[in-house]
């Protein structure tokens, strides 16, 4: 097991935002993220595979990470960084479980880390919204604290997420 | 709202058959035989643009994007009414060309927090009135781009090696919905919400390609202008339309409602005086007043009233009357 985060959960902030003059769909701001493996497949005791020496990688990607000029507040940064942090404890679930990933060929073992990778995404995509559902994308500053509190509650109780 | 499955690497993903809602009419452009006309040009201009935006978002090194075409739920599309969002404040559009030619899109700021005495929100708009080819080729394009079948295919196991899989997301979340509407009133409409990211891009892709060719019919830049009746129409005939929508999207409609609000859709507007949101409530009654023409939003002397008494005076208003006693 093995996990790394660009940047570590809470050390997101402007400096990783490219400022561009304005967005076509008229959105303030956009984070964009990979959630990556890398593994390799080996032969298991039982004559199947399994993954072996694996590593999950959570990155923000700049190309997509960007704010409108003008738009920078501090409430919009908390906003997006709180997205950010539930990918990275999503991204720990996924190192946790990669090795419980076998098959009885390296496609049946392909197939399974492809549908667990995705899976996870569509998990930190699936808090995302009920999160900018809750918070009206972060315009309910009440929800917002609460939803702070919810993912830190998460965080101290050893990067358990309890979703749903 | 209709949310497609995770691709699978094995299996190529039918999301015509996952995505497609509300086919009506019954007819589809196959003959018995079950094929339909292809016009390879076109197909591999649509599989250029389709193919460019999976690369845009897809991260797992050496993909094969496959692609594939289907027959069109409308063989003969003539009418478009389209609708799109963009969470994060992004726009709300509204999109529509009518059978006669006639090309027309609104567009919508939303606010970042709408009161109920605010001014009414900014809505431009362009309207055109394209060649007849010019149509024709956005209908035959974007027909083709909602036809289509993206696969997007691994690269083979190598036992030993590395390996690297990637899920690409974002924090914008949109919403797509396009109705198609042929000789005879058969209509297709095929709608997407969530996250731009890679997993569903072979869901979402197909969307964003068609609406990006019937977008481009409304010709110039959207300017500040004086909504027409045909605007309101399009309006009533979006919120009459059925299926669920994301909140984003509902919250944009019901503020477009505030200037495109016509009596026929009060009973549409009046559900959402009772939404979990309180800004929702507002919308609708922003949108109620306007579809009303009586604003009960102020007292006697000219207050604003509380929201929550606000919403029971509009429903209320909206009540069927009592029936008489015999």
């Amino acid at each position: 097991m093995s996990i790394s985060f660009m940047p570590l959960p809470h050390g997101l902030t402007w400096t990783h935002f490219t400022v561009v003059q304005t967005s076509p769909d008229g959105n303030q701001a956009q984070t964009g993220y990979d959630i990556t493996a890398s593994f390799s497949y080996t032969g298991s005791d039982d004559g199947g595979y399994k993954l072996s020496r694996f590593a999950v990688t959570v990155a923000l990607v700049s190309g997509d990470t960007w704010v409108v000029s003008g738009q920078k507040s501090a409430a919009l940064l908390n906003h997006e960084r709180l997205h950010w942090v539930i990918a990275t404890l999503v991204g720990r679930e996924l190192d946790a479980e990669l090795a419980n990933v076998t098959g009885s060929s390296s496609d049946e073992v392909q197939q399974s880390a492809q549908d667990l990778i995705q899976a996870k995404n569509d998990r930190a995509l699936a808090i995302g919204q009920a999160y900018d559902d809750d918070t009206d994308h972060g315009q309910d500053d009440a929800q917002q604290k609460l939803w702070l509190n919810k993912v830190h509650g998460w965080e101290h109780n050893s990067n358990q997420v309890n979703w749903p | 709202m209709i949310r497609a499955a995770p691709r699978r690497a094995a299996l190529p993903l039918l999301i015509g058959a996952l995505v497609a809602a509300g086919v009506s009419g019954g007819a589809r452009a196959e003959p018995a035989g079950g094929g339909c006309a292809h016009d390879a040009a076109l197909e591999a201009a649509v599989a250029s643009a389709l193919r460019k935006k999976v690369r845009d978002i897809e991260s797992t090194p050496g993909v094969r994007i496959e692609i594939t075409f289907g027959c069109p739920a409308v063989s003969e599309p003539r009418q478009v009414t389209a609708l799109s969002a963009h969470g994060h404040g992004g726009f709300v559009n509204v999109l529509e060309l009518t059978g006669a030619g006639e090309a027309r899109a609104l567009r919508l700021k939303p606010a970042a927090a709408p009161t109920l005495s605010g001014p009414p929100p900014k809505v431009t708009r362009a309207t055109a009135r394209p060649r007849a080819e010019a149509i024709q080729h956005a209908l035959a394009f974007a027909s083709a781009a909602l036809a289509s079948t993206i696969h997007v295919a691994l690269p083979p196991p190598v036992p030993g090696a590395v390996q690297t899989i990637s899920a690409r997301a974002t924090t914008h979340d949109e919403a797509l919905e396009i109705r198609l509407t042929g000789t005879g009133g058969v209509s297709s409409t095929r709608r997407w919400d969530g996250y731009v990211d890679s997993t569903h891009a072979a869901a979402r892709v197909p969307l964003e390609v068609a609406w990006e060719a019937l977008w481009e019919l409304a010709g110039g830049p959207l300017r500040p202008a004086p909504v027409e009746e045909p605007d309101r129409a399009a309006f009533q005939r979006l919120l009459d339309s059925d299926g669920p929508r994301p909140r984003f999207l509902n919250d944009g409609l019901l503020e477009l409602g505030a200037v495109l609000a016509t009596r026929p859709v009060v009973p549409s507007l009046t559900p959402f005086l009772q939404a979990p949101s309180e800004r929702t409530q507002l919308l609708a009654v922003n949108a109620l007043a306007t579809a009303t023409g009586t604003d009960l939003r102020r007292d006697a002397a000219g207050a604003l009233r509380p929201l929550a008494d606000v919403t029971a005076a509009y429903r209320a208003l909206a009540a069927p009357p009592p029936a008489p006693r015999h």
